[in-house]
């Protein structure tokens, strides 16, 4: 093998043939090695085929087409076979988003949807569906001094400790051109997460949070057409629906046989978590008005 | 049947009615169905089923690249669905550069709603927020796409609708595809009948007690006393009410001659094949 990069990401110690300049330099023990490698084009025993990702028991194929094909196995190994011509960092692109959520599901890492901020010692998830705002959310946090723990892919150990954490992923968000441009940052100086996308990459080191933090509360974004920024908590019953809702990439659990022990999570995270459904009105980032009813919450966490 | 029926149209030309009247249809519920909890299989254009049908995050590539999977991602819910699948879909019947069509037709079969474009004009510009002749302008262009800004993240897949015609002429010619037409106006006018032939051409086996119940329940009047009570999550910011008036011929009294002339200017071959001239 050739010369190896070492990062730490995720808790995990990660040797990699690749540079992946988004993550932190760290040397270790490897506890992942990704290297570059022939992918099969099918898993022979697929449990679950979708129309590019397969996965069996510790096992997950994802093809994405002109860029890459991805492999991981046993929550230790990711295995990429790049399509001819394709750019390092749209390799990298997919590789920190899905496939690692896949190698964190290999892991039994319960993963959610949504950006995570550090306040006083404590984690805070916010999810929703793609496009709701939760990476903007987090930059304008960011720039309030709040310390971030990750982007879009967040990884949560909610068995085997006294309350779930939140583990750190690594210190860059993503913000569209106009998202930046409501933040007041320069879109300029920041690199482009692909060359063919008005989506940059925002690197945040200094307010990167290293340590997991215990996880105290979770909030659901959405819009609506309504006046004003409002926040309810969601009733018991409907926490764990929420939670498998925002699960990210629910669907490669099928195949992996994870169900059972991802209900166990989600009901450990229910437990000890307060969830709320946050709606701002649609149409608009309404940024500063969100902004300020959550600072409220977050200061009597 | 099995699969999906594309439930297609222009917007504004009664999809959500046609969506309240299924879901009514399916509901065993001696209650109207609430409005924001309407059983169909969501919109084509919908991001979440993309980026995990795929696995792949939509918000990561570009237009191009998602119209590339778009056809695997409906065919795989197609093919596993165990009952019909009712998607609304604004998207034009288009075609990929490589001469796949965007949405499948195998498995697949349309019902395609068509409204008078004077009426539709009108209620657009109230839609959109734009001026009638704005509005105008839109329904002629063949560029015409929802959601296709490149600095922003949209919260569905960009559609490509094409001018009002050609929307119209894509989806009733689509080569292979079995397409039903139901005019608004003929919905409005004799809704039980309308909807009894739509029921009848996808096949499925009702009672005419249940499509009677599903028609009343659907009246315009009860969507739109549900939308005063509880509001309606599908409504656009800004726009005082989803349910506006729901009638036809209103165009009569809000076109002036110009504005009229205009549009029949652009659309008239559609406009006499479906009885509107």
């Amino acid at each position: 093998m050739k010369d190896n990069y070492c990062y730490y990401a995720y808790g995990l110690t990660i040797k990699a043939e690749l540079p992946l300049p988004e993550l932190e330099r760290r040397e270790g023990q490897e506890d992942v090695l990704i290297r570059y490698g022939n992918v099969p084009q099918s898993i022979e025993d697929a449990v679950v085929r979708m129309v590019r990702f397969e996965a069996a028991p510790d096992h997950f194929l994802l093809k994405v087409d002109g860029i890459a094909r991805y492999y991981v196995r046993e929550g230790k190994e990711i295995i990429i076979e790049p399509a001819c011509g394709a750019r390092e960092e749209d390799i990298r692109l997919f590789l920190l988003g899905s496939v690692f959520a896949a190698l964190m599901h290999q892991r039994q890492i319960l993963v959610m949807h949504g950006s995570a901020i550090g306040v006083n010692g404590k984690g805070v998830i916010f999810t929703g569906v793609s496009g709701v705002g939760k990476s903007t959310l987090a930059a304008a946090l960011f720039q309030k001094g709040y310390h971030i723990l990750t982007d879009d892919v967040c990884a949560v150990k909610a068995l085997g400790s006294e309350t779930p954490q939140i583990i750190p992923a690594f210190p860059r968000l993503k913000l569209w051109a106009d998202a930046a441009e409501k933040l007041g940052t320069d879109i300029g100086s920041l690199p482009r997460i692909r060359e063919k996308l008005d989506k940059y990459g925002l690197k945040v080191e200094k307010s990167f949070q290293q340590q997991p933090l215990p996880l105290k509360s979770i909030y659901i974004l959405s819009n609506r057409d309504q006046e004003g920024v409002s926040i309810t908590p969601l009733a018991k019953l409907n926490k764990l629906e929420a939670l498998i809702k925002n699960t990210y990439r629910f669907r490669f659990l099928e195949g992996q046989g994870g169900k059972p022990l991802h209900f166990q999570q989600c009901v450990e995270v229910a437990k000890a978590a307060k969830i709320y459904q946050v709606v701002r009105p649609k149409g608009g980032f309404y940024l500063d008005e969100l902004v300020s009813v959550l600072e409220k919450e977050l200061r009597e966490l | 049947m099995k699969g999906i029926v594309w439930l297609a149209s222009y917007p504004k030309s009664g999809n959500t009615w046609f969506r309240t009247l299924i879901s009514n249809l399916m509901s065993k519920s001696q209650e109207p169905v609430d409005i924001n909890q309407l059983s169909t299989g969501g919109i084509a254009s919908g991001r979440e089923r993309f980026d995990e049908l795929t696995g792949i995050e939509s918000a990561d590539l570009t237009f191009e690249e998602i119209d590339q999977l778009r056809p695997e991602v409906y065919a795989y819910l197609a093919q596993t669905v165990k009952e019909p699948l009712f998607v609304k879909v604004h998207d034009a019947y288009t075609y990929l550069p490589d001469g796949r069509p965007l949405l499948p037709v195998e498995n697949c079969k349309a019902i395609y709603l068509i409204r008078n474009p004077l009426d539709v004009v009108i209620s657009f510009s109230h839609h959109l927020r734009r001026d009638l002749d704005t509005t105008i302008e839109l329904m002629g262009n063949s560029s015409y796409c929802f959601c296709a800004k490149p600095r922003k993240m949209h919260n569905q897949l960009r559609q490509q609708l094409l001018s009002w015609s050609e929307h119209v002429e894509s989806w009733v010619e689509a080569p292979g595809l079995d397409v039903h037409v139901v005019r608004y106006e003929d919905l409005k006018a004799q809704t039980f009948e309308t909807f009894t032939q739509a029921i009848n051409f996808l096949g499925l086996t009702v009672g005419e007690k249940e499509i009677q119940k599903a028609v009343d329940f659907s009246d315009f009047k009860v969507l739109k006393k549900q939308e005063e009570e509880k509001g309606f999550k599908e409504k656009p910011s800004g726009m005082p009410a989803f349910f506006r008036e729901g009638k036809t011929g209103g165009w009569k009294e809000r076109l002036t001659e110009e504005q009229v002339e205009k549009i029949i200017d652009q659309h008239k071959r559609v406009m006499e094949r479906f009885y509107y001239l």
